[in-house]
């Protein structure tokens, strides 16, 4: 297991190394002086120089990509261009939100994706199933920044639950500790929701699926046969097809984080997405390479943390990876 | 043709290509033409406008129309009323000269009519997303054959690489490339293509590695057949059905993903009426005209049913569960 484990980080590692190289060689792909191509126009005071200093430009390219990749690896992204600060220091900044927009999202994606699975399990083939599926289908069609749109109208301007942008309250600093936690959460209802739904619509097609083939399986009906309750039955099912479920959210999580970067647009999150989306309308170069790392990295955790689980959730993958 | 799921695509399907295909002569409003932005600007779904032809071919739009004693007519425009004498009319009966169009979907903060506006989108929407489908299927394809025809170093070489860029989150690595070589149709398409033919890859590779062992292959390569042409008339007919489930399926990710570069202003620039474009266009007068990103949205939504269903059902009845259906996107 420890090996096994062991093995995973390494080709995360390298997945990771090899963004990082995969950035390098498409600035080096660049049609014309990658520098003045880079550059805003008109050119920020500075901004090449310390461009041109953190990447090595007259050095030959074997030691234009060892620089590059020891800048990366002692934690020196170099200078944002539009901030004027290290990169490090507005990605410090910006993970906070979109963790927790993820995480939100992630947890509503479960509810809702487990729910509506279950509920079309035990209406299968009836109306309500159908209804479900039509709706997860449509759900599945929509593009999440146009999902927020609508949520923001519906939500926001007709029916004033929730507010439409930002991460708090203007005066949210006077409040009681637990008074700007609660405002904080009531701003991050609406994108989360949104972020979640979006990828829940597959995740209630996985669920039942999952469900639909545990029930049909021998060990549910010894589980019958025992004169288990139905709710027994089902949540023996349920627990058969949770290994799955781990792959499918570790494979979401890509779907979490390119979503986060729109949902931020959408409501004005200061988070990384939000950073990405102004380092493109700014031109600036070095953020936009960082956010896009930092991206791959968070996905490549992600899978890690889904094979891990599924290893430790099942003790058969475990012995059969162990062995390999 | 029993199954639910053909009718379904096929009822969203065919309607939509065929406006599409046919929109220069619906007899539509011209797309971008602001023709009156104080009367037409922001009007709701279902309106109607009173238009006035005048003798010299011009047309008057108008807030309220009113009857003059002489023949004439009266009109508001805004708050200012104007007087159109009965010889500057077009006709004599009103019937000649007065007529009141229906803007179906309403219109836009610069008096433009959505109806057209969509339709026409639909165009753009739908060539970026076929031609970077097929650009993504064809790259697919190449890398797929190479890596399963060649086997050994080159096999491992090219699925590490697939793995690699299917790791990072694919929007991010569009904006890279967006904002590497710049912005626009050409560019939208390319960097869409370029960034999603790892699955059609890896299908055709399993295709390629499954039927590279079977007894018609082997007779063929037996008979003389070089590498080639193996893969040409052998292995490619082979691996076509999967990579058709595959681009159909492909296409509707395709539109899903240019309509949000073209929502954040990264895409098909304006005043290509992209269905992205619309909706951004409409998030500013959000509380005030709900219909100008609403309608935008809700065409991009049947489309991408449309070819999810039409994909769903050919993967059921090829019986190919190989290619990974409604996966989570992004």
């Amino acid at each position: 297991m420890l090996r096994y484990a062991l093995r995973r980080v390494a080709a995360g590692l390298l997945v990771v190394l090899c963004v990082i190289v995969l950035n390098f060689a498409l600035l080096e792909l660049l049609p014309g002086d990658a520098a003045s191509r880079l550059a805003s126009s008109p050119p920020r005071p500075g901004e090449l120089e310390m461009w041109q200093e953190w990447t090595c430009a007259d050095c030959p390219i074997h030691e234009r990509l060892g620089s590059w990749l020891w800048n990366f690896a002692r934690g020196d992204l170099g200078t944002s261009f539009s901030r004027q600060r290290p990169v490090t220091a507005c990605l410090r900044d910006a993970l906070p939100p979109t963790l927790a927009l993820a995480t939100f999202a992630a947890l509503v994606n479960l509810i809702v994706g487990i729910a509506l699975g279950l509920v079309s399990v035990l209406r299968r083939n009836r109306a309500g199933d159908q209804l479900l599926t039509a709706g997860a289908l449509a759900l599945y069609a929509m593009p999440t920044f146009w999902l927020g749109l609508m949520a923001i109208l519906v939500f926001g301007f007709w029916l004033r639950w929730f507010p439409i942008s930002s991460l708090e309250s203007v005066g949210n600093a006077a409040m009681t500790p637990l008074g700007r936690v609660a405002d904080r959460l009531w701003h991050l209802a609406l994108p989360a929701l949104v972020l979640g739904l979006g990828s829940a619509a597959a995740m209630s097609r996985f669920v039942r699926t999952g469900l639909l083939e545990s029930l049909t399986e021998e060990f549910t009906r010894a589980t019958r046969a025992r004169g288990a309750g139905f709710m027994r039955v089902l949540f023996n099912a349920l627990r058969h097809s949770a290994v799955p479920l781990l792959q499918i959210l570790g494979l979401t999580l890509p779907v979490l984080v390119s979503g986060s970067l729109v949902v931020e647009v959408v409501f004005s999150l200061p988070g990384m997405g939000r950073l990405a989306f102004d380092a493109i309308m700014a031109e600036d170069y070095p953020l936009l390479q960082a956010c896009s790392v930092l991206a791959t990295s968070l996905v490549v955790a992600g899978s890690l943390f889904a094979d891990l689980g599924t290893c430790l959730a099942d003790p058969r993958i475990r012995l059969a990876r162990s062995s390999s | 043709m029993k199954d639910f799921r053909y009718r379904g695509a096929v009822a969203l399907l065919v309607p939509l290509a065929l406006v599409a295909i046919l929109a220069p002569w619906l007899g539509l409003r011209d797309p971008d033409a602001q023709e009156d932005i104080l009367v037409l600007r922001d009007l709701p779904p279902l309106s109607r406008v009173d238009v006035v032809n005048l003798a010299d071919g011009s047309r008057l739009y108008a807030h309220e129309l009113e009857p003059d004693d002489d023949g004439g007519v009266r009109l508001r425009r805004g708050k200012r009323w104007t007087e159109v004498g009965a010889g500057e009319l077009a006709g004599p009966s009103p019937s000649d000269w007065h007529e009141r169009p229906l803007f179906l979907f309403g219109t836009d903060q610069f008096g433009r009519d959505l109806v057209s506006r969509v339709i026409w989108g639909s165009r753009i929407s739908l060539w970026v997303g076929l031609l970077a489908a097929a650009l993504a299927i064809g790259l697919g394809l190449l890398i797929g054959l190479a890596a399963g025809a060649a086997g050994g170093v080159v096999d491992g070489a090219l699925m590490r690489f697939t793995d690699i860029v299917l790791a990072v989150p694919r929007l991010f690595l569009v904006l890279l490339l967006v904002s590497l070589f710049g912005r626009g149709f050409g560019v939208t398409v390319v960097a869409l293509g370029v960034t999603s033919w790892m699955a059609a890859a890896r299908l055709v590779r399993g295709e390629v590695l499954s039927l590279r062992e079977r007894g018609f292959v082997q007779a063929a390569r037996a008979s003389g057949a070089g590498p080639l042409q193996v893969a040409l008339w052998h292995l490619l007919p082979g691996a076509a059905p999967p990579l058709l489930i595959e681009a159909t399926l492909r296409v509707g990710e395709t539109i899903l993903l240019e309509a949000t570069l073209s929502f954040l202003g990264l895409g098909v620039q304006p005043p290509a009426a992209s269905w992205g474009n619309l909706v951004s266009d409409g998030q500013q007068s959000l509380p005030d005209a709900w219909w100008i990103s609403t309608f935008p949205g809700v065409a991009i939504v049947l489309t991408v049913i449309g070819l999810n269903l039409l994909g769903d059902a050919l993967r059921d009845r090829w019986n190919r569960r190989s290619v990974v259906g409604l996966a989570p996107h992004g």
